[in-house]
């Protein structure tokens, strides 16, 4: 919001202090200031002011008072003294506006005055200069007037022309009440608009004259032909003006103010001072009636604030004295305190909607006495060591060994077009292709090589993140359900088979976390996840199971042509539930061990699992590991398959014969024999 | 200088060779820094241009002659010491051992759970959908409020079947009352997180990103505390001294309220097009908590105070880094990740 520096020095000293001194002042102690740029003799501030104050701050005066309070100075002018004057009534021969509020709750007060033979001319050279310089535009002298007024004190304003108002009600009734759906009105920058209900409205004769505290009307505007006019200052709920610029699709300035709440007692000063104002232009005033609907006067409100509160809180050792004559600066009344002088009674002004209760209080001491000065301290607590969180811990272990494997770390965004009834759908999507929460990592990670193989042939990626799905309870409530996912994509350019590096590097990482029983299933058709059938290719697709525990897939990726693209998915909240995390020692074998080869011909579909299986089940405890060294199918071999161990012996309690390793051989020979394999010798 | 002259004498001289320490004499008389080379160069300097191109020529030409020379003279020398051996060359490429890279975000992230966690901090991680109620209404944003207004967000299909509005969290701020709930103070927390908001995307907007919240309640926690807690926190995550600076800001949940500073990382304060000439970047919002925030929680809010504060960090990121289009961390490129 733009403010003029030369028009807030009407209200407060500031000699010798440049624009730039005041804007670094503002901004460590009410608002940012966004930008200062010059404007002739000018400087022109670009103000943010904070959504709290934007009932009290969007006008000179209020930022003159934060910089007399910020300086320690006494403003010039005082709210008190630009109200001085009272309005003095006058007989005249118009006869009064009657004034209906139909809707009281939307509207606190609704002041007014009716002003005769009023002389409609051109404004004032400091008036237009003033407007333009803060981006507005100058119309006539009351309309600039009420704009002026608008951008001193903070009061929005409006004024219609009583005859014209008259020629619509020869009764002269003016109704402020919410709109029905359907109904229109021409609105004083000649747009035609048609409202839903709900939005507040004044109406003159059956007809819509004004969008209450956002616009006027058209057909009551002010012209070179007015003559007598309505002045009003009026107080409107906040919340109501809001939602009317949101239906209605248009703000203002004055709406700008409206929405955030204002001081019903503001309509004093700003009908005071417009009359002083007018005055001034065009001389003396004839104010015939006053128009004061105002069922509920607001009154200052008291706040208790406890000295010791006020310096815990804030980090400092502020004195009473201090305190009050912050307080003070700001227009707070500090009443009589009790309680040995540890506490005072604050009486805020009734502008100062945002002051309700101590901490709000303790907000102003401190930035006007100015953060700067508060001194950074380390807090004295009593030494507690941090909550240990597994999850974390567990995902920074599985992002260290995949990054030391050579894979990078990718963070992709959460939508989805692939909407199923399991899958969480977003009301207002940001786009047609991202109506739906992911329900897995597996196609994002797969877009991911896709748009990096334009630069890339080897490609190691992995994430992790939220995945989500929901279903029905038996209450036919929908349940959502959030995971913590992670998955991993490869991409190799070298010809070997990727799935196999691939499930090297997941029983790896499952293997860090101290489980050993992990196993590859074949994964079915049946497996109900969509996922599946739509990102793999089944043929090459396992389940990574832990016991009877299913804990992910791993598998080929589908549609990569040229090279293949391998992947996996793994629930984290499994693999944490599952990991081991304490291990015991156990003590080195003292005896030697044995090692034996063995060769089996097996029909092509056996599974080298399948035959492990067997071998390790062939009751032989002195067997401690089988490994695959050799794995051979061709035509020679009648299309069987060849498949070569090292199975090694040991026992803890000897060294074992050579007599006694033929005796497990021949156990383990003959038990495959049945299963119908052809042992090699 | 009659260069081919020159050459035939390195010729002869190298065909005397005994040692790889002679050899390395004549190195240096021939390519050295000041040898023979070296002068030919020097002298082009008195030449006319057309003699100079000539001459040039001709000292190329020397050149290679004299290094193939050189590095046979040099292969024969090693085969007689190592005879026998077979020929290694320690020079050839290494083996590619794939190597991968952190997000960046990530990297922050675990730079603050270091810090934090030495300080005594627990690292907390909630929902990203949670409801309407934690998201706004505990922490003092009711529906009408404009607060709400700042934070669009995305709200959840099929509400009717639901017992209360579900949406995606607009800031960690909503994992305060669910913790607050179920924990005892004192306590102090970072809750670092994805967070979405409905808005439209540029270099410096996503509608998605990465935030860490920061709770810290106890019997006497002031502004003051906030202040020394945040400094130790920038210096070690920017590795230098670094100022803040605290003025005045507005959120429904703390009270007070600030902004908070840093002084530019790039310029040091003096100005430039990264603080856009005020020699301080925004870097978060903080307060000291709301005493109906503590209310929503079931705390006895007279007996309890504390600070919270809530940082991008992918802002952090792009500053630390000098990155300038936040879009790039969700983008998976590979020549971006590749980076960090
Ligand atoms: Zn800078």
């Amino acid at each position: 919001m733009l403010f003029s520096f030369n028009w807030l020095k009407q209200y407060i000293d500031l000699t010798n202090i440049s624009a730039q001194k005041v804007g670094e002042l503002l901004t460590l102690h009410s608002f940012e200031v966004e930008s200062i740029k010059k404007n002739g003799s000018d400087w022109i501030l670009d103000i943010d002011v904070l959504a709290n104050r934007g009932h009290d701050c969007r006008c000179h005066l209020a930022i003159a008072m934060e910089l007399a309070a910020i300086l320690e100075k006494k403003p010039k002018q005082h709210y008190q003294n630009l109200t001085s004057q009272k309005i003095a009534l006058a007989r005249g021969k118009l006869r009064p506006i009657n004034i209906k509020v139909q809707s009281n709750k939307q509207v606190p007060r609704y002041a007014a005055l009716v002003i005769e033979n009023i002389k409609v001319a051109a404004s004032p050279k400091w008036l237009v200069g003033y407007l333009e310089a803060i981006g507005g535009r100058s119309i006539n002298n009351v309309v600039d007037l009420t704009n002026y007024i608008m951008c001193e004190v903070g009061q929005p304003m409006h004024a219609f022309d009583y005859d014209k108002i008259l020629a619509l009600s020869p009764e002269r009734e003016m109704i402020v009440r919410l709109s029905r759906q359907g109904e229109g009105v021409v609105t004083l920058d000649g747009v035609e608009r048609e409202l839903t209900a709900g939005i507040l409205v004044i109406e003159a004769g059956k007809k819509l004259i004004d969008l209450a505290g956002i616009m006027g009307g058209q057909v009551s505007e002010i012209g070179p032909e007015t003559k007598n006019i309505i002045l009003q200052a009026s107080c409107f709920d906040g919340p109501t003006i809001r939602r009317a610029t949101k239906l209605l699709g248009h703000r203002t300035d004055a709406s700008d103010i409206y929405q955030h709440n204002i001081d019903p007692n503001l309509a004093d000063l700003a009908l005071g001072r417009s009359i002083h104002l007018l005055k001034e232009m065009t001389g003396p005033v004839r104010v015939v009636q006053k128009i004061d609907f105002y069922p509920e006067k607001k009154i200052a409100k008291q706040i208790k604030l406890d000295l010791a509160q006020a310096n815990s809180l804030l980090g400092v050792e502020l004195s009473r004295d201090k305190i009050i004559q912050i307080l003070q600066s700001l227009d707070f009344v500090v009443q009589k305190s009790n309680s040995g002088g540890k506490s005072i009674v604050v009486l805020a002004p009734t502008r100062r909607l945002d002051v309700v209760m101590p901490e709000d209080l303790i907000e102003e001491i401190g930035r006007i006495y100015g953060y700067k000065k508060i001194p950074a301290k380390m807090p004295y607590i009593n030494l507690a060591l941090p909550e240990i969180n597994q999850q974390a811990a567990y995902k920074n272990q599985v992002r260290r060994s995949l990054i030391n494997w050579g894979f990078n770390e990718t963070i992709n965004y959460v939508f989805t077009d692939k909407s199923s009834s399991l899958a969480l759908p977003l009301q207002n999507p940001i786009a047609k292709d991202k109506i739906c929460l992911r329900m897995n990592l597996i196609p994002g990670l797969a877009q991911n090589i896709k748009n990096n193989l334009k630069y890339f042939s080897a490609i190691r990626l992995f994430e992790i993140g939220r995945i989500w799905c929901q279903n029905l309870n038996q209450n036919k409530q929908l349940i959502i359900h959030e995971k913590e996912s992670l998955a991993g994509v490869l991409l190799s350019s070298d010809g070997k088979e990727p799935f196999f590096l691939l499930k090297g590097f997941v029983e790896n990482l499952i293997q860090s976390f101290g489980i050993s029983d992990i196993w590859f299933d074949d994964a079915l058709a049946k497996d109900e996840s969509a996922f599946l059938e739509n990102d793999f290719n089944v043929r090459a697709l396992a389940q990574i199971k832990i016991g009877d525990r299913l804990l992910g897939y791993c598998g080929e990726l589908r549609d990569f042509a040229g090279s293949i693209a391998v992947g996996f998915e793994l629930d984290l909240d499994v693999l944490t539930q599952e990991t081991i995390s304490e291990r015991m020692y156990e003590p080195l074998a003292k005896y030697p061990s044995s090692v034996r080869d063995l060769a089996i011909l097996a029909p092509p579909e056996t599974k080298v699992g399948q035959v492990l299986a067997e071998i390790n089940e062939s009751n032989v405890l002195e067997l401690v590991d089988v490994d695959l060294f050799d794995l051979y199918q061709g035509e020679e071999l009648d299309d069987k398959k060849n498949l070569a161990f090292h199975l090694i012996f040991q026992s803890s309690k000897k060294t074992l014969t050579d007599r006694e390793v033929d005796i497990f051989m021949a156990k383990i020979i003959k038990n495959l024999q049945e299963k119908g394999w052809e042992i090699r010798r | 200088m009659d260069l081919s002259q020159i050459l035939f004498q390195a010729q002869k001289e190298a065909r005397e060779l005994k040692n790889i320490q002679q050899w390395e004499d004549l190195y240096r008389k021939y390519l050295g820094k000041k040898g023979k080379l070296s002068d030919a160069l020097v002298a082009l300097k008195d030449l006319t241009v057309e003699e100079r191109k000539k001459q040039g020529q001709a000292i190329n030409h020397f050149k290679q002659e004299l290094t193939q020379l050189l590095a046979k003279t040099q292969d024969q020398l090693r085969g007689s010491l190592k005879a026998g051996q077979r020929f290694f060359d320690v020079s050839s490429p290494a083996v590619k051992i794939p190597q991968g890279h952190g997000h960046p975000i990530m990297e922050i992230r675990r730079q603050m759970e270091e810090i934090f966690g030495s300080l005594g901090f627990s690292v907390i991680e909630g929902q990203e959908v949670t409801s309407e109620y934690y998201n706004f209404d505990a922490l003092n944003i009711p529906g009408d409020h404009p607060a709400r207004d700042a934070m669009d967000t995305f709200w959840l299909g099929q509400n009717n079947q639901r017992s209360e509005s579900m949406l995606l969290r607009t800031h960690t701020s909503a994992m305060q009352v669910p913790y607050m709930e179920c924990h005892q103070p004192p306590f102090k927390i970072i809750i670092p997180g994805m967070v979405y908001r409905y808005e439209a995307t540029d270099a410096s907007h996503d509608y998605q990103f990465y935030q860490l919240e920061g709770l810290m309640i106890d019997r006497d926690i002031s502004i003051a505390n906030f202040k020394g807690v945040i400094d130790v926190v920038f210096q070690r995550i920017f590795n230098r001294q670094i100022k803040t600076r605290l003025r005045p800001g507005f959120f429904p949940f703390t009270e007070p309220s600030f902004e908070i500073d840093l002084s530019c990382v790039k310029c040091q304060g003096k100005g430039c097009t990264l603080c856009k000439q005020t020699g301080w970047l925004e870097i978060m919002g903080a307060g000291m908590v709301h005493p109906n925030v503590l209310r929503s929680a079931k705390l006895d809010h007279s007996g309890w105070q504390g600070f919270a504060f809530g940082m991008g960090l992918g802002r952090i990121a792009m500053i630390k880094w000098g990155i300038d289009d936040i879009r790039l961390f969700f983008s998976g490129d590979l020549r971006f990740l590749k980076q960090f």
